[in-house]
């Protein structure tokens, strides 16, 4: 006959496998608690000219352009043409818009004549451009 | 006899009176007479001192009458000037008061050097393709001893000097301001480690949680669902700090879903969706301005499930190259203390009364004068 002590002893013989296996630390490290870039991740291959043409929207700016700059806007036309809009945050919240020409040549995008080159990649709808002041990833909207 | 003589007199008598007048009829258009002052001779007529001195006063009445009208006049345009000057003094207090109340007395003239800056930045931003511009009256207040300081490289003033530009000033050959590479002419950055500044927690790019233990298992709960702001000055982050963070509650999630709805419950989420803390002070313990990085501890008020309680967090404070204020820390905090009901299953599966709550916010640096507008 099983008494009390019995059934305890094969109740903790059940148990301790499962406790085994969920014991241990399940805590997030503290090294991880920051939000992870998922964007950094991505598959990114050098852009060409055809990947350019779109209507885009940053989903994130990082580098010093960060400081300056909380949203930029493009229109790449096909016939070389594009306008774009960028909200600054200094001195004060405004936004700023232009149009131009843009040619690529190589993964290089120029936008403008006086100033440098953007460094083109992208991964899926995502456009990444690049430059000495930072880093701009737009994405892809379905806009006509 | 007598009366005849007394006829014949009279009547000589007016022969004589009227032979007279005929003479003085006759002679008077051939005469002039002259009157000469000083001379004494028989041709000078001596004038009347009583009508000289009643002219005299008459003269003087009309001077007297002449002068009061002038000063009349000229007191009122002095009046009028002195009103004007008047006014014009107290406008200039009255902007050198709010000059002063601005300039807090332990940031050393930040503010004033800050603008000053936006004010190089603002000149600097000008086009110079036109060769000459009108440039905006400005003040520029330099090295007031007390309520400002000037620049490190600006030549030195003298106290309380007021430069006011208004005329038409010609441009120095500056060089051009390139595009950046999205095309953008971006503005300079005005960032400065030394002086108080709004910032507004980035949700995206932030995440709360605490880790929790367990008779079996070790856990962690996150959200991302926070909002908060902070203001201070990161040099001084101990001079009246001021700030918030708020976390929605029902947002929490362990990984496991039974586990959720007991920790939701034990916080009574339906009736205190906000879990949040309130900022009161600071205690600094190391400021590293090449670094842009303050450690510290954070002092404040923890409202959880309804019941506030002091709590203090030590934490990191890092501005990054994309000004960002990215904001780490933990501390243990006891649940009992906020009423919070701690899971116990039979006995045999407890939790520890003890979590430990962290934070991983990033900041976005706002415009200096939008510090409490909408973002």
């Amino acid at each position: 006959m099983l008494d009390g002590h019995h059934i305890a002893g094969i109740a903790l013989l059940c148990i301790a496998p499962i406790a085994a296996s969920c014991a241990g630390t399940g805590t997030l490290s503290s090294d991880a608690r920051e939000v992870v870039d998922v964007e950094a991740s991505l598959e990114w291959v050098p852009g060409a000219s055809e990947d350019v043409p779109g209507i885009y929207t940053s989903t994130s700016i990082e580098g010093p352009a960060a400081a300056v700059l909380r949203e930029v806007h493009y229109r790449f036309a096909e016939d070389g043409t594009f306008t774009g809009a960028a909200l600054l945050t200094q001195p004060v919240h405004q936004y700023t818009v232009l149009t131009g020409e843009w040619r690529v040549d190589g993964d290089q995008l120029y936008l403008s004549e006086d100033g440098e080159p953007a460094r083109i990649e992208v991964a899926g709808d995502l456009l990444r451009m690049s430059g000495a002041e930072g880093v701009v990833v737009l994405r892809r909207r379905s806009v006509p | 006899m007598k009366n005849l003589l007394a006829w014949v007199g009279v009547a000589a008598l007016l022969g004589w009176t009227g032979a007279g007048a005929a003479a003085w009829m006759m002679a008077k258009d051939g005469l002039t007479l002259v009157v000469q002052e000083g001379e004494h001779d028989e041709r000078t007529v001596e004038a009347d001192p009583v009508a000289l001195l009643r002219d005299e006063v008459a003269s003087l009445a009309a001077d007297v009458s002449a002068l009061a009208t002038a000063l009349e006049t000229n007191l009122g345009v002095l009046d009028q000037r002195g009103e004007e000057r008047t006014q014009e003094l107290s406008q200039a207090v009255a902007a050198l008061r709010d000059e002063v109340r601005r300039v807090r007395p332990d940031d050393d003239g930040a503010t004033l050097l800050a603008e000053v800056r936006a004010l190089r930045a603002a000149v600097a931003a000008i086009p110079t393709d036109g060769g000459t511009v009108v440039v905006e009256p400005v003040v520029v207040e330099t090295a007031a001893a007390g309520t400002s300081v000037a620049e490190a490289d600006a030549p030195p003033t003298a106290p309380e000097e007021v430069v006011e530009v208004t005329e038409e000033v010609a441009t120095p050959a500056a060089p051009p301001k390139r595009s950046s590479f999205l095309a953008f002419t971006l503005p300079s950055d005005d960032f400065r480690f030394d002086e108080r500044r709004h910032w507004t927690i980035d949700a995206k790019l932030s995440r709360v949680g605490f880790d929790g233990k367990s008779t079996i298992h070790d856990f962690t709960g996150t959200t991302q669902a926070v909002t908060g702001t902070m203001e201070f000055d990161l040099a001084h982050p101990d001079a009246g700090p001021a700030g918030s963070i708020r976390v929605e509650a029902a947002t929490l999630r362990t990984g496991s879903e039974g586990r959720d709805e007991g920790m939701l419950e034990n916080l009574d989420v339906a009736n205190h969706p906000d879990i949040a803390f309130e900022l009161s002070g600071f205690d600094a313990s190391e400021v590293d301005a090449k670094a842009t990085t303050v450690t510290g501890t954070a002092r404040g008020t923890m409202s959880i499930r309804g019941v506030d309680r002091e709590f203090s967090m030590p934490v990191t404070a890092t501005v990054d190259a994309s000004r960002r204020l990215s904001l780490t820390g933990e501390a243990v905090l006891h649940l009992p203390d906020w009423k919070v009901p701690v899971p116990n299953k039979l006995g045999l599966i407890t939790m520890d009364e003890d979590v430990r709550v962290w934070i991983a916010v990033k900041a976005k640096l706002d415009p200096r004068d939008e510090g409490n507008s909408a973002q």
